[in-house]
């Protein structure tokens, strides 16, 4: 029963640490790829579809951030956000590749 | 979700309260300033007249300049902030900038970072390098984003019946305080922490540039262009100043904030007069650019695009620098119900977590941990801004470093106020630091009319409002902390008893 | 002028509002109100919290009017409360 209990609370605080990693350092790459690709396709000039990706950044961080501690499995989770950060660097490189960059 | 706003309230609260408290004092950052060099008159003049006056000096000081900026940060500031470009004959020690008074005299104050350091406390810190300090307030503001919408999710109940809320009951009024200030203010809140986070969006996310940018000063000269001065041409007399800031006003039909000057004395000279801070929601200036030979409007440039225009209009809702007096106050004190909202949250955790303990006289490290940073962070700061402001009045006018001086006294008075809650018991600590406080900001008007002649009833009869409004807030925050200090000796009081009903012996 | 109006108006909007929820009424007037009353009581609120931002809004212009109104409604909000609280206080004492 204590031997139960002492490893439910370890795994408890691992699922705590791989979604606190998740929603920080692994929400930041994926948020910046994201915003990569908000800037490469918002329509108008370079400079304002730069600023409009830029402000609307801290939106998308605060969003994936509540998600990752309110989904149900940490490994879908993980799975998901390296999924999508894959896509959008693939995304971000063909759009580079293809337009350029000033 | 409930979990998430707990521990990361906790973990960045203190840092976030101190944010908090000195951002608000922002908003009277001219106002503080004027207070901390008594030595300035506060009589208004005609910014253009100011302008004006500035230039002859600068004309005077530094006659081979190849640029000059002029800036005048609004209708509130104490004077103006001049930096120029020495020309290439000039010793390489030569000044390059100097700050005069409205009517464009160099200021002989007492040197002093005035408002302008609790200003920019609130983002970049001290003693520490800026760049990580912005980033550790990027991260603090971004898990307040965090602990604000998980708190909004978790709690939707509270939001749409907030009457439930009974203010004054009991053991639950931490509670309702913390309610109370978070669901009432919560639109300036999250308005305050997106826009903040705005605000330094290109620190904390480059990456928006980089996307189309391989060079950023290429984004930076396409977004926000900065001219450079032209090629001269010869020599030639600068036109009046004064005509081209009035005619910029008149065509705004709002003050103008900055007037810069490429080649003075030169036929190629320019002069750009740019927008002020007072008329316009956005941050982001006009300006007009006149020939400074003949003085005559050569083209216009007005912030454009979508983009450009939202980010301007978040920036300049947070810096608030648009307000007129009474959107100012509500500014204000919707800055105190933050820094309220924050300090009851960090103390909440305390109050929910004491009926737990196992022996309440002997609480395990943690909680003694944080019961003590909260008393040296809530109360340890208030009473180093206090320290501040009687450090401006008390040192020595001449001492080296004085600046500094005032910065390290409020450091010091913190660090005390830590040091006083670690070897004192917490309720004694709770008690003993908000009645220095209330004693300390009560001193700033007696020391400051002891020590400049400018006491506050000569004030209010000279309407030197500026200064009788300072003398004024001091009483009134020496009033809050002496309201918090009695609720907190009763409670203690309260406590003891209800604790050891029958030894009734003990002495208090 | 208008900043005192603004200040009224929303506090009384939001002491409507209050009083128009079934729960809140036996702690202020002693007894459940009836339905219509109920129902008069949050349109009045709702009515003159919409007055107190057009107000804000004509008188400053639209941007500066809506920040001034949001900041005068969490005050008048507050001041709502604070005397609602104060009211309960009283009739729980009678």
């Amino acid at each position: 029963m204590a031997k139960a209990a002492g490893k439910s609370v370890r795994a408890n605080r691992r699922d705590v640490a791989l979604r606190t990693v998740a929603a920080v350092p692994l929400n930041y790459a994926l948020t910046a790829l994201a915003t990569i690709f908000v800037a490469r396709i918002l329509p108008g000039s370079p400079a304002q579809a730069s600023i409009g990706a830029t402000t609307l950044c801290f939106a998308i961080f605060a969003v994936v951030a509540m998600l990752c501690f309110t989904v149900q499995s940490v490994g879908k989770l993980w799975l998901t956000m390296i999924g999508a950060g894959l896509a959008f660097a693939l995304a971000d490189w063909l759009l580079v590749l293809t337009g350029g960059r000033l | 979700m409930a979990w998430l706003h707990t521990w990361v309230g906790l973990v960045l609260g203190w840092l976030l309260y101190a944010i908090f408290v000195t951002g608000t004092s922002a908003y009277y950052q001219e106002e503080i300033t004027q207070w901390m060099t008594p030595e300035i008159g506060s009589a208004a003049v005609a910014s253009d007249k100011s302008f004006a006056a500035a230039a002859d000096w600068v004309q005077h000081k530094a006659p081979d300049a190849q640029e000059w900026s002029i800036f005048l940060a609004g209708k509130r500031a104490p004077g103006l902030q001049l930096y120029w470009t020495n020309g290439p004959d000039a010793p390489a020690d030569a000044p390059t900038e100097a700050r005069l008074d409205r009517q464009g005299r160099e200021v002989k104050a007492r040197e002093t970072q005035g408002g302008y350091f609790l200003y920019r406390f609130h983002y970049d810190l001290h003693y520490i390098n800026w760049y990580w300090a912005r980033w550790l307030v990027g991260i603090a503001a971004m898990a307040m984003l965090v602990a604000i919408l998980s708190g909004i999710i978790t709690h939707k109940k509270i939001i749409t019946d907030y009457f439930m809320l009974r203010l004054g009951k009991g053991q639950r009024s931490w509670l309702d305080v913390h309610n109370a200030s978070s669901v009432l203010f919560l639109p300036f809140v999250l308005m305050m922490t997106y826009t903040g986070l705005v605000s330094l969006a290109t620190h904390y996310m480059p990456w928006g540039i980089a996307a189309n940018y391989a060079d950023t000063e290429k984004f930076y000269a396409a977004a926000f262009p900065y001219p450079s001065p032209p090629e001269k041409t010869g020599a030639a007399k600068l036109a009046p100043i004064g005509p081209m800031v009035a005619a910029a006003e008149r065509n705004w039909g709002m003050a103008a904030g900055g007037v810069r000057v490429l080649n003075p004395g030169d036929r190629s000279a320019q002069v750009i007069v740019s927008s002020g801070v007072d008329g316009n929601m956005s941050a982001r200036p006009r300006s007009l650019t006149f020939d400074g030979a003949t003085g005559r409007l050569v083209s216009a440039h007005d912030p454009s695009g979508a983009a450009t225009a939202t980010e301007g209009v978040m920036i300049g809702l947070h810096a608030g620098r648009y307000a007129q007096p009474i959107l100012r106050g509500l500014y204000f004190l919707s800055g105190i119900a933050g820094c309220v909202m924050i300090a009851s949250g960090l103390i909440l955790w305390t109050v929910k977590r004491r009926p737990r303990l196992a022996d309440p006289d002997k609480p395990h490290f943690g909680f003694q941990l944080v019961e003590k940073l909260n008393i040296g962070a809530i109360v340890g700061l208030p009473l180093g801004i206090a320290i501040y402001f009687l450090a401006n009045r008390l040192l020595p006018v001449g001492l080296a470093g004085r600046g500094d001086w005032e910065i390290d006294s409020l450091f010091l008075a913190w660090l005390a106020a830590f040091i006083w809650a670690a070897v004192r018991p917490s309720p004694r600590a709770w008690a003993e630091t908000t009645a220095v406080t209330v004693l300390l900001f009560a001193a700033v008007p007696i020391v400051s009319a002891l020590t400049t002649g400018r006491n506050l009833f000569h004030s209010i009869a000279a309407g030197e409002w500026i200064f009788a409004g300072f003398d004024l807030a001091m009483l009134a925050l020496a009033a809050g902390f002496w309201t918090a200090h009695r609720r907190i000796v009763r409670r203690a009081r309260g406590a003891a008893e209800g604790r050891r009903p029958q030894r009734n012996t003990a002495p208090a | 002028m208008i900043d005192l109006a603004l200040l009224l108006l929303t506090a009384a909007g939001f002491a409507c509002l209050c009083a128009s929820v079934a729960r809140h009424q036996p702690a202020l007037f002693g007894r459940a109100l009836p339905k219509r009353r109920a129902r008069i009581l949050k349109r009045a609120g709702w009515s003159m919290l919409a007055l107190a931002t057009m107000l804000a809004c004509i008188n400053f212009g639209s941007g500066y009017g809506l920040v001034e109104a949001l900041g005068f409604a969490s005050l008048g909000a507050l001041a709502a409360m604070a005397l609602l609280s104060r009211a309960t206080r009283q009739n729980a004492r009678r």
